[in-house]
């Protein structure tokens, strides 16, 4: 019996032996395939949004419209901002949905040569768990769609059409997000992989070395030209020391993907051992690193890897996982209009409540307050540098830092992080960076070492935080 | 195993150098010494904190390191001192070594043990020290040999666990991971053989083993607690692992690499083989993840993994050839005796001509100048390690000190509050009555005490100050300032 079989049976044991596999097969495949999306945008309508990235996406896309300033993820700025003009906060978590979605199905699709069609839907499920801790709108999804495009074309295309869609994608995966700097990095770990694999440089190798050619010329192709490169490498966390002004361990920023998706794939890993292909060992393995270094790429792991995880079961014990059979594509097609259609209509009926709004989070209402308390442009420093994002959005106000790393260099993030942590000096970096306020949390150090400061007074405090402003003399 | 011998030699240097001429990583050998000497003076162990504490006296406390604790008493200084600190050393390049020979016993590669071997030796960086935990390593990596052995010598592993028991709580790890082997070499018999009852039995004894200790039962439930207890949030070496941690980027995550790519478990005709070790690893990593103290023993259990792994995966790394019967001598004694000898007088060089630790990191300065001021003094430590060296000193009571474990959640509350300068600190302060202040310079509490007014600075150098309670100034004799 096959593996589709097989599950099938496990799923629908009579109805099977009454009316066939294939049938129901499809049936509960799409089932539990639209069970998932709904799961994934009723999630994105009822969890609150990450407001500060959100109100920085929308302003920047608002920049990019009407000012035509294209900083790094211009184009997902932009889209994010059509959306939300024209249909709200609910039309942007539905973005943000059909996003994650599409990835998990083009995960699915991309495991499906590997696995047969059964398994292949684990493959999608065991991805969705690196989106455990990023599923809120203005989590930044889009780009992840093109990560899961690529690896789709690395393992299908061949000669020019691989050379041409890993460039487009690419282009469009730098234009989308400053992740696109890893376009590079996964086409080039595939074309080292498959050269060691065959031995020597065979000329079916010149296709994936042109395709990494091309994700390389990719970086230059967006508005930031030749500059793209040093700032995606900034702003996608690949440099030293960012950890002491922005919290990137993976415990902090994907808590719950940490171990529901990294531990399984070691854990799974270490007894299966990833399939005999050089480039998937070297896949896995620079998931496993990028995640550890930034567990905001939570989601690339499983994007990597969950395809590669299941093949590997399937190879690992052939007898178990045979070749399935071909599948009734009308069914499919039919069901999975039917199961579009459903998870829309809960998308659009479960708007994202309207506490979950900019106005209700207190580091934004301070500087609201703040920003329209005087005409004189101001500076102002976060300890938590993601506040620092509304400062984007809000008129007059200037941070010294907030999450567009790339727009700072090393004496701004020394300054974040000896204000931020009080270190020795830190009076000296506020008066240097001539900042105008501090935005902090009441139980911090900083705030408290501010009180006892005469040329310091709160300008207001609600909630857990306050702020407080230099004294003009 | 020959070039392990080597890498082996080369951090048995350096864990002999460390341990008797870098004696303190943080404080606790102070109090232990103390509790050491209190119970070969009494005879009896304590059950509580006492009066060297002025915010938790009486309260349970469990002295878990009481064996080591003697030990360091006895080995204080002198010869003593070289005796305890290298036998600490040993015990770290003991648990090496087992480790490698762990590896070679799975059927690694020489070249591939010697690599693995690296890797751990660099994870036992960031917890080396002259430290119990350090004593109950090779006692780890011993049970988990024996539980490979055939026969009724597994059964040692029982003793084991009793002897690591009394030395240090993770020896609450025993029964766990006896279980898991037997439930791993369950699945990959496919039922339950002489073996896979052998390890039950083991686990079973274990559990009854890590109970004899003065302190019985109360040492596992002492352990298990220690799992969600919250003061473990305000020390480093509990905090999740992460990629900033260097002997996590270039020791056990290379080693984690390797078995998650390569696989530990091997196809053995249509089932997989070696599910006991991989329920094993799957522990050490849920641990490894959780806890940045546990990179040494994830790194001492992975390596022999990895180390198989890679022989068996990569063909660089295949076994060698067995050499000709009449030069095994040569790999098997000649090796290890020549790269251990030269490692010893490679040491023994060190320690002669080189220098003693002179950075300090434990405000030994500040704490003498304290001791030479008249009165009792109630002190608070910026880093609670530091006030370590305080306990069982004459005039000295302490808020919280390094052994950390027994002070009540609302002590390190109020602790907190002071050291981070949450809202009310100074209310916090006063309430209990602190009176002296032993900060690190420019830390936080330091910087307050100098804005708010009410305390003066007694002693102060480039890297500390004592500040007491009270605007009046010292003498300017007292008034000494160390900073160039």
């Amino acid at each position: 019996m096959s593996a589709n079989a097989r599950a099938s049976t496990l799923l629908f044991p009579p109805l099977v032996k009454a009316q066939g596999v294939a049938f129901y097969r499809n049936a509960a495949v799409w089932s539990l395939r639209a069970l998932l999306a709904v799961v994934i945008f009723a999630w994105f309508a009822v969890t609150p949004a990450n407001a500060p990235r959100l109100a920085m996406a929308l302003a920047l896309g608002g920049r990019v419209m009407h000012a035509h300033e294209f900083g790094l993820g211009w184009l997902s700025a932009a889209i994010v901002r059509t959306i939300g003009d024209a249909s709200g906060l609910g039309g942007i978590a539905a973005l943000s949905g059909a996003s994650v979605v599409l990835t998990l199905a083009l995960v699915e699709f991309r495991a499906r040569r590997r696995a047969g069609y059964v398994l292949s839907l684990f493959a999608g499920i065991v991805a969705a768990f690196g989106y455990l801790d990023v599923l809120h709108i203005g989590a930044g999804a889009t780009g992840w769609v093109c990560a899961a495009a690529l690896l789709l074309l690395i393992d299908r295309a061949r000669g020019a059409s691989l050379v041409a869609g890993v460039t487009m994608v690419s282009i469009a995966w730098c234009n989308l997000a400053p992740q696109g700097i890893f376009a590079p990095l996964l086409i080039g770990l595939v074309a080292i992989g498959r050269t060691v694999d065959r031995g020597s440089f065979q000329p079916e190798a010149r296709a994936e070395w042109l395709a990494l050619a091309g994700a390389s010329l990719a970086l230059l192709c967006t508005p930031a030209g030749i500059g793209f490169a040093p700032m995606a490498a900034l702003a996608a966390h690949l440099h030293e020391g960012l950890d002491d002004v922005i919290p990137l361990a993976p415990y902090l920023t994907a808590p719950q993907a940490y171990y529901a998706l990294f531990l399984a794939v070691v854990v799974a890993g270490a007894a299966l051992g990833i399939a005999r292909r050089t480039e998937d060992r070297l896949l896995v393995a620079a998931g496993l690193v990028l995640c550890f270094s930034d567990g905001s790429t939570a989601p690339l792991l499983g994007i990597i890897a969950a395809p590669i995880l299941v093949g590997t079961l399937v190879e690992k014990a052939p007898a178990m996982f045979a070749e399935p059979p071909a599948r009734a594509r009308l069914t499919d097609g039919l069901i999975a209009a039917l199961t579009l259609a459903v998870a829309l209509t809960i998308a659009a009926a479960i708007h994202p409540r309207p506490e979950q709004t900019l106005a209700a989070d207190t580091p934004y209402a301070l500087l609201q307050r703040y920003a329209v308390s005087s005409e004189q442009p101001r500076r102002v420093l976060c300890s938590v540098v993601a506040w620092c994002d509304y400062a984007v959005a809000l008129p007059r106000l200037r941070a010294l830092m907030d999450d567009r790393i790339e727009l700072t260099d090393g004496a701004t993030r020394k300054a974040q992080h000896d204000v931020t942590r009080v270190q020795k000096g830190w009076k000296q970096q506020l008066a240097r960076h001539r900042i105008d306020a501090v935005l902090t949390h009441r139980s911090d150090a900083l705030a408290a070492l501010l009180v006892l400061d005469s040329h310091w007074t709160a300008f207001d405090a609600r909630g857990g935080s306050v702020l407080f402003e230099r004294e003009t003399r | 195993m020959k070039y392990a011998w080597l890498i082996i030699a080369v951090f048995a240097s350096r864990f002999l150098v460390g341990a008797i001429a870098f004696p303190q990583i943080d404080g606790d050998l102070s109090w232990q010494r103390w509790l050491g000497a209190g119970i070969l003076r009494t005879g009896a162990l304590p059950h509580s904190l006492g009066a060297e504490t002025f915010t938790a006296p009486g309260v349970p406390w469990l002295p878990q390191e009481w064996l080591f604790s003697i030990l360091a008493a006895l080995g204080a200084s002198g010869w003593g001192w070289i005796l305890f600190s290298g036998g600490v050393a040993l015990c770290a390049i003991a648990a090496l070594a087992l480790s490698a020979l762990q590896a070679v016993r799975r059927g690694a590669s020489a070249k591939a043990t010697a690599l693995c071997t690296a890797f751990a030796g660099v994870g036992l960086f960031a917890s080396y020290g002259v430290r119990a935990q350090v004593v109950a390593w090779p006692l780890l990596v011993g049970f988990l040999a024996l539980l490979e052995f055939e026969g009724g010598v597994a059964w040692l592993a029982v003793a084991v666990a009793a002897i690591w028991s009394n030395f240090h709580a993770s020896a609450v790890l025993a029964p766990g991971l006896a279980t898991l082997s037997a439930i791993g070499a369950w699945i990959d018999a496919g039922r339950p053989t002489a073996r896979v009852r052998r390890l039950f039995g083991i686990a079973l004894a274990s559990l009854g083993a890590i109970c004899c200790n003065p302190f019985g039962w109360k040492l596992p439930a002492y352990a298990l607690a220690l799992m969600h207890a919250s003061f473990k949030a305000n020390i480093v070496e509990w905090q999740p692992t992460t990629f900033g941690l260097e002997s996590f980027k270039y020791a056990a995550l290379p080693l984690l690499l390797i078995v998650a790519v390569l696989g530990v478990a091997r196809r053995r005709g249509r089932h997989f083989a070696g599910w006991e070790h991989v329920l094993v690893l799957a522990t050490m990593t849920w641990l490894l993840l959780g806890a940045a103290r546990n990179v040494a023993i994830f790194a001492l259990v992975a390596a022999p993994m990895a180390a198989t792994a890679l022989t068996d995966s990569i063909a660089w790394f295949a076994r060698d050839a067995e050499p000709d019967s009449r030069h095994r001598w040569i790999p098997r004694i000649a090796i290890p005796v020549a790269a251990m000898t030269m490692s010893v007088i490679l040491a023994a060089l060190l320690l002669v001509a080189g220098s003693s630790q002179k950075d300090d990191s434990l405000a030994l300065p500040a704490l003498r100048a304290l001791a030479g001021m008249p009165g009792n003094h109630r002190v608070i430590c910026t880093d609670f390690a530091w006030c370590g060296l305080l306990v069982g000193k004459p005039g000295m009571q302490v808020f919280i000190d390094g052994r950390a474990d027994p002070y009540p959640d609302k002590v390190w509350t109020a602790y907190i509050s002071i050291t981070r300068l949450r809202p009310g600190w100074r209310r916090v302060l006063a309430q209990n009555a602190v009176d002296t202040v032993v900060a690190g310079r420019d830390v936080p509490l330091d910087q307050a005490l100098t804005a708010a007014g009410g305390w003066h600075v007694a002693y102060q150098d480039a890297h500390y100050r004592l500040w007491l309670l009270g605007s009046k100034r010292p003498a300017a004799d007292t008034l000494r300032d160390g900073g160039a």
